[in-house]
Order: C-alpha cells, then sequence, then structure tokens
C-alpha cells in the first residue's frame, strides 16, 4: 500500500509505503540531486534498555542500542564498509535515545548498495571474540565523551532532570556497563527490537522508487515472530530531581544548559514541536528585545541556542550557551515568561516568527541528509514531515498560549553548568 | 559556471535548491600584524549598519525575509585570511535583490562615530572574540589539530591562527579597526559568489546597483608555491598534559606537492587509501584490528601541502599507535595496497567531489579555492583528474613525504 502526500510550501511529494511485514518505508524524490541517501532505522534507543518482558521488568547493560550499531557492521562473509566503498557509496551509523539508524549516501549504483544496506541490518553475525574487541573500540568512544563538556553539561542536565526515565542514563553506556554485554545479549534483543513493524526505511534522492521497493523485497521480506515490544512506562514526577548542579572541567569559560521539564501529554506531537519553536522564538529568540538586552550586557554571546527535544514519553526544552551569568538569564527568562502569560502572544509578531520557521523547513529541503534524518526522528514520535508542516500552518496564538500556560512552571527548571 | 570580470562575479544558476545563496569574500595574506584586526572586523560589521543599527534590527531584517541565515566570519585558507559575508533567502518574492541590498549595507556602510566604529560595539566584540580564542581548548580533538600547526609552522604564516591573538586584543580600538576597514575595502576586491534559482544577468545587475566599488589590481591567485617545500630531518614531537580521558594525537606530513598541479590528484587518492575513510589503511589498522580507537582519520590541507592525521587513543598506547601510523604511510610508499583499495578510494573521491553539486556552500567553497588556485576546473575536470591517477602515481607522491611534527594532548 502506498500513500501519496504533498507539501505545498515546498510543492513536493513524497511517498509512504507499508510493506506486508509491517515495514514502513518513505520516499523523498528530489529531482537533479546526484546524492541519494537510505536510512534504515529501528524504534529502539539508549532508553529502551528497560522494558517488560512476559509480565515482567527486564532491565538489560546501559549502552546495549548503541552496542548492537557497532556490530551489526561486522558480517561473517565481507567487510561491510569494503563492500559500500566498492560501490561508490559512504556508510555510517547512529543511536540516540529512541532510535538506531545505520545508512549509505550514494551517487551511483543504488539498486546495489541498497541491497548491501538491507542484506547487512538483516544478518547479525555477533561472536564473543568480535564482542570482546567491541569494548576497546567502545571505551575510547565513551573516554571521548568523557573530555566533552557539551556532553557532560547535556547528561548532567538531564540525570538532574529525570529521577526514572532513561534518557538520563548516556548513549553509549560507560565503561562498566558495557563489560556486561554479550554475544546472547546481543542476539537476544536484536531479535526483539529489529522487528519490522518497529522499523522503517526513509529515503530521499533522484531515484525510481521501484527499485528501492524491489531491494526491500528481496531483503527483509522474511517473516518474523510476532512484535512483542511491551516499553516501559514511567511514572515521571512532574518535578525535577534537583535544580542546579555543576561540574568543574578542563574549559575556559563557564558554559550553562537550563533544561525546562515537559511532562505534558505526548498528544498532537507535530503542533506541539511547531509552537514550542515559535514561542521560544517570541521568548528570547534572536529577534525578541531579551535576546537583545542579554547580549548587549554581555551576559550571553552568539553562542547562545536553544532546542525542544521529546519523544513517545518524554520532553524537554534545553537553553544553552556560554557565560558568566547564567542565573540572569534564567531569572529573565522566568520574568518573560510570566509577563507574556499575562499579556499574551502578539498575533502580528507571532507571524513574522511562523514564517521564519517555515522558510527553515523550506530550506530544510535542500539537503538529502537533512530530509532523511527529519523524517526517521518523527518516525519514532509516530508523526510525518506532512504532518509537521500542516502544523506549521495552521498553529495560531491559541496554541502557543495553552503550551505556554502547561508547560513553564518554576519547578520543573534545571541549571547545569560547567565551570573552568 | 560564467565569470565576468575576472573572476570577481562567480554564479551557477541552478533551479534545484530551495534557496539562494550568496557570499561576498574578501581575500586578504595571512599576516601577523594584521591577523586580529582582521578577524574582529566581522563581529563588529555583523552588529550593526547605518541602515540596520542594532543586532535586533539585522536580526528583525532577516525573520521578515523567512527566516533569512546570515552571518559573517573569516577563515584561514592555506596562508590566506578571507573575510566572508553570507546569506542564504528562500527562493520567493525578491529576497534575493533584498539579500544583496543588505549585504551592501553591512560591508560597505558601517555605523560610525567620530571617526571611529561604534566604540560600545567594538569593546564588546573585542570581548567576545577573547572568549572565542579562549575557547578554542574546549574542543580537544579540534585544539590537537590547531596546536600541531601551530608547532609545525612556527617560521611560516601558515602557523599564524586565522581568528587571531588575544594578546593584540587590548592593543585594539574603534579607530584602529575603522582604518584597518578602510584600508581593506580600498586595497582588496571583493568577489561575489551565489548558488540559486538567479540569473547571472540579475545578480550583476543587482550587485553593481548596491556596490559602488571599482576593481583593485591586487593579485587575485598565487602561483608560486614554492614556499611549500620544506623538508623535514627529524621529527618534532611534543606532548602536553592535561589530564584527559583520552589522549588526542595529531600528526602534520609535509607532502611537498603543490595545490594546482596534477601531483595534487594523485595525493588525494593517496590520502583516501592511506586514512580517508573507514575503509582506509588507518582505520583498518588502528581501529579494526587493534581496536587502539575510536576515531581515526587524515585529511589535506590543500593550501599548505600538509596531511594531518588525528586520532584519539590511550595515553599508553603513543608509541604503538605512532608506529602503525608510520606502517600505513609506508604501505601506500610501498604499493601495499589491493587494485580493490584503489578503486574504491577513486570512486569515493569522485562521490565527494559530485555531491558537492547538491551543496550550495560547497559549491561556492570549490569555485573560491578553484580562483586561489589560479585553476578554472569544472567538477568534472576535476573528476577526470582523480580518474587518471595510477596506482604508480600514488605511491611515488607518497614517497615524497615526510611526518614534520607529532602533537599529543593527553
Amino acid at each position: 500500500m502506498e500513500k501519496e502526500f504533498y507539501i505545498d510550501v515546498i510543492d513536493e511529494k513524497f511517498y509512504e509505503k507499508t510493506f506486508e511485514n509491517g515495514l514502513k518505508c518513505f520516499v523523498f524524490p528530489k529531482k537533479d540531486f546526484i546524492e541519494k541517501q537510505v536510512m534504515f532505522a529501528v524504534n529502539y534507543g539508549s532508553a529502551d534498555n528497560v522494558f517488560f518482558d512476559r509480565g515482567k521488568e527486564k532491565k538489560e547493560p546501559e549502552g546495549l542500542a548503541h552496542f548492537i550499531e557497532h556490530k551489526l557492521f561486522e558480517q561473517e562473509n565481507y567487510n561491510v564498509f569494503e563492500e559500500f566503498s566498492k560501490n561508490g557509496a559512504s556508510s555510517n551509523a547512529f543511536t540516540n535515545f529512541n532510535t538506531t539508524a545505520y545508512y549509505f549516501n550514494c551517487t551511483d549504483n543504488f539498486k546495489k548498495n541498497s541491497d548491501i544496506l538491507f542484506d547487512f541490518i538483516s544478518k547479525p553475525f555477533f561472536n564473543k571474540e568480535n564482542v570482546e574487541k567491541e569494548k576497546d573500540i567502545i571505551s575510547q568512544e565513551i573516554k571521548m565523551y568523557d573530555d566533552d563538556p557539551n556532553w557532560k553539561i547535556y547528561f548532567n542536565m538531564l540525570k538532574s532532570m529525570y529521577y526514572e526515565h532513561n534518557i538520563r542514563n548516556d548513549i553509549a553506556g560507560s565503561v562498566e556497563t558495557i563489560k556486561k554485554i554479550t554475544d546472547e545479549t546481543l542476539y537476544e534483543n536484536y531479535k526483539k527490537f529489529y522487528n519490522y513493524k518497529n522499523a522503517v526505511v526513509v529515503c530521499a534522492g533522484d531515484f525510481d522508487r521501484k527499485e528501492l521497493y524491489s531491494s526491500i523485497e528481496k531483503n527483509l521480506s522474511f517473516n518474523q515472530e510476532e512484535c512483542d515490544i511491551r516499553r516501559m512506562t514511567y511514572n515521571e514526577k512532574n518535578e525535577v530531581v534537583k535544580n542546579f548542579i555543576s561540574e568543574k572541567m578542563s574549559v575556559d569559560r563557564a558554559m550553562f544548559n537550563i533544561g525546562i521539564k515537559d511532562i505534558s501529554e505526548k498528544e498532537n506531537l507535530s503542533l506541539k514541536i511547531a509552537a514550542i519553536k515559535i514561542i521560544m522564538d517570541i521568548i528570547c529568540g534572536e529577534s525578541s528585545h531579551l535576546y537583545e538586552e542579554l547580549y548587549e550586557k554581555r551576559i550571553i554571546d552568539k553562542s547562545f541556542a536553544y532546542a525542544y527535544t521529546c519523544g513517545r514519553d518524554y520532553g524537554f526544552i534545553t537553553i544553552s550557551g556560554f557565560s558568566d551569568k547564567p542565573e540572569i538569564i534564567k531569572e529573565l527568562f522566568i520574568d518573560k515568561v510570566k509577563s507574556i502569560k499575562k499579556s499574551g502572544i502578539d498575533n502580528n509578531l507571532f507571524n513574522i516568527i511562523k514564517n521564519k520557521y517555515i522558510g527553515r523547513f523550506i530550506r530544510g529541503f535542500n539537503s538529502i541528509d537533512g530530509i532523511v534524518s527529519a523524517q526517521v526522528d518523527f518516525f519514532t514520535k509516530g508523526i510525518n514531515l506532512y504532518d509537521y508542516s500542516s502544523a506549521l500552518k495552521n498553529v495560531n496564538t491559541g496554541d502557543a498560549e495553552n503550551i505556554l500556560y502547561e508547560m513553564f512552571s518554576e519547578n520543573n527548571i534545571v541549571m547545569s553548568l560547567i565551570a573552568p | 559556471m560564467v565569470c565576468c570580470e575576472k573572476n570577481i562575479i562567480n554564479s551557477v544558476k541552478v533551479s534545484k535548491f530551495k534557496t539562494v545563496s550568496i557570499s561576498a569574500v574578501i581575500r586578504m595574506p595571512l599576516e601577523r600584524k594584521y591577523v586580529t584586526l582582521n578577524a574582529l572586523l566581522p563581529y563588529v560589521l555583523k552588529r550593526g549598519c547605518k541602515k540596520y543599527d542594532t543586532l535586533r534590527k539585522i536580526n528583525i531584517k532577516m525573520y521578515e525575509m523567512f527566516g533569512a541565515v546570515f552571518d559573517a566570519n573569516v577563515i584561514k585558507k592555506g596562508e590566506k585570511q578571507i573575510l566572508q559575508f553570507f546569506i542564504e533567502v528562500v527562493d520567493k518574492k525578491d529576497f534575493a535583490k533584498n539579500a544583496l541590498e543588505f549585504l551592501a549595507e553591512v560591508i560597505t556602510n558601517p555605523l560610525t562615530e567620530n571617526g571611529g566604529f561604534i566604540k560600545k560595539y567594538v569593546d564588546d566584540e573585542k570581548e567576545n572574540l577573547r572568549d572565542e580564542i579562549r575557547g578554542r581548548k574546549n574542543d580537544k580533538k579540534e585544539y590537537a589539530k590547531l596546536k600541531c600547526v601551530e608547532i609545525m609552522c612556527e617560521d611560516e604564516p601558515f602557523g599564524i591562527y586565522g581568528d587571531g591573538y588575544e594578546e593584540d586584543i587590548e592593543k585594539i580600538d574603534e579607530k584602529s579597526l575603522y582604518n584597518r576597514y578602510l584600508e581593506i575595502i580600498k586595497n582588496y576586491n571583493i568577489e561575489f559568489y551565489c548558488v540559486g534559482n538567479l540569473s547571472e544577468n540579475d545578480f550583476e545587475t543587482y550587485i553593481n546597483e548596491y556596490f559602488y566599488m571599482t576593481k583593485k589590481n591586487n593579485l587575485l591567485f598565487d602561483k608560486n608555491y614554492e614556499h611549500l617545500k620544506r623538508n623535514t630531518k627529524e621529527i618534532r614531537e611534543v606532548k602536553e598534559t592535561e589530564g584527559l580521558a583520552q589522549g588526542r594525537l595529531c600528526m602534520g606530513i609535509r607532502t611537498n606537492v603543490k595545490p594546482n598541479t596534477d601531483d595534487f590528484y594523485k595525493l588525494l587518492v593517496a590520502n583516501e587509501i592511506f586514512g580517508g575513510s573507514a575503509n582506509s589503511k588507518l582505520f583498518l589498522k588502528l581501529r579494526e584490528e587493534n581496536g587502539l580507537c575510536y576515531y581515526i582519520n587524515s585529511f589535506i590541507y590543500r593550501f599548505k601541502s600538509i596531511i594531518s592525521v588525528q586520532a584519539g587513543i590511550k595515553e599508553e598506547d603513543y608509541e604503538n599507535s605512532v608506529s602503525m601510523i608510520k606502517e600505513c604511510i609506508e604501505n601506500v610508499q610501498n604499493m601495499k595496497f589491493s587494485k580493490e583499495d584503489f578503486n574504491n578510494a577513486v570512486l569515493g573521491l569522485i562521490k565527494n567531489y559530485e555531491g558537492i553539486l547538491d551543496y550550495p556552500e560547497g559549491l561556492m567553497d570549490f569555485y573560491l579555492s578553484q580562483n586561489m588556485l589560479g585553476c578554472d576546473l569544472s567538477i568534472d575536470k576535476t573528476i577526470k583528474k582523480i580518474k587518471s591517477v595510477s596506482e604508480r602515481d600514488v605511491s611515488d607522491i607518497m614517497k615524497n613525504v615526510y611526518i614534520d611534527t607529532i602533537y599529543f594532548l593527553c
């Protein structure tokens, strides 16, 4: 079954096909683009190491999803990178809270490269020896992040924000937790989560999509066991664990992350994402008075940024940058929220900022990689790029004001610092 | 691509992009005495101009153009310091024309008082630049790269930091910076690049409408690369201890290959086999076979003929890693790579060059590089050059390389 979507602001179509085994595939035709990207992703990430198994809560080592990502590239009969390389493609993978994704970029041999991707992701080859060796490599990856102040400050913030939710854990786990991983753990969890009903293929480029469909049918058509994924449900509290955390590192300037925990229901996510972008921009975006004031007083600089991150059962805003006076930023931010709550949102301003995000959405369609990543991210949230484009078009001040009321309270704010 | 006015106006009209990207570029020599002044200039210019006199007004202007993206900075490319202004607008209404008008305001119509820039802006941005310079240390991998170049090229302009020096900042004031600005506008050309659905004709018309500038006689490209030659007798090793969780190794290798000759394409293929991909000698040897690191790769500073290798390793694995990297160099020198390794490297490079056609910023940078080299190669011609490289060429070109400096931060 294939559905066609038309996004009017960019005047382009895309297709969503569902295969018999439940696998979903999104195709974004990009006429005249030279590169093509295909990504296979499972709705399984670092936060899924705890789940229900036969009625009981089961906890696997932290860093397991990321470990599978590393090891799936290992094949019995060939080297995946070399195979892609032979066909002019480059390949990589990533793991985040909810997703593990594998992809390649190529200009030629589209069908052949698709075959390689779907072949290796469907044929795990884990054994004791190759699992042990990978622990050294991943330990080095973990240590690389240990020296990264941006990474540290972010996870310190999440740990201070969440009591239970597993997004508080490092994506790659720790040198200790990965020691517990064996080839059996990998196989067991691969089998459970790499189910086609829990997966998606997203691609963009100038190619014949029938070629892609036939590659999927050839490589991924076999029957799997019934999909039996019971995800954890958390009784996450409204408030944060603690509202301040600070760590010293070898940096030359103080850094801050202000985290705002969003405990509201995660329904109608497209509208919520669109509305939060606009609200945050109204409060402290580059054209706001607050931004101007902070910049003029040299409390922030161009590194100042904010983002909303969410999944099916969590959400938070991060405000970040370098500053010697992060407390003032927090204070003025809270004041501004209060004053907008009182005065309501100006319709004119709302529309100017809305146009900015429509413009940025349009700009996103310049990039093959950007389109694919955005759609994969949306897939794990249960939405697609069409939903988001409509939300962006339809969102109004009323929606934004509702979200402002339900989301921003003083009890759910964390300040995380890295000091020199 | 049509170059009118001797490479001053460069435009690629293409309809597949949703935006029009435009950059205005000023190429200057990388000189110790001007480097910090030049580096500070974009900070101050993008803070405000006569027509949009505050940062907020500039930002509102961008918002009104459907979230146009604007930035100005300096980059170091070989021994040039390049001041660039970039704007990207959605391909709607007359945004492209407005974008050029805006760039002209920022570049040619800055805000001044008492014969200088605005004191408050200069003072603020001096602090921001100081923070930026101090912040180099925050990214250990990047920092190791910068340090390696600094040590390796201490007697050459390439060893100069492209974003300036903290000790210079104090001496700069609103007047000295403004004078430097006037000198730059007087002595250097502004080159324009455009990628998007805008005809060359319109692009040129808008430029002529908003920029009142005469063409200068400064050298647009520098074909003399004799200064690149340098033979290293012994390897310089510098180790700095900071108590990091992971050691960051950076190795600088002299190649003595002129960037505007066919030899460059040989070096390109050689480097791809050596450390350019996840299928390279370095990646396979150090990571896949020996589990010494998570990241390892090499790239070429084209305009300085240096290959740079970086890896994140344990402190105690230093000696072992260095000797394995040396072994990988020798393997490429002695043609100890398969026909397939070679073919894969060529294919990978072709893909990378073809891929540039999908990235507006990449395309603009490609043509800027061509102008700097005094070459007039299209992407197709570049690919032909890569295809003409042989396995023997790879080995021969690699035989001339020397390890110059190894920097280790741990």
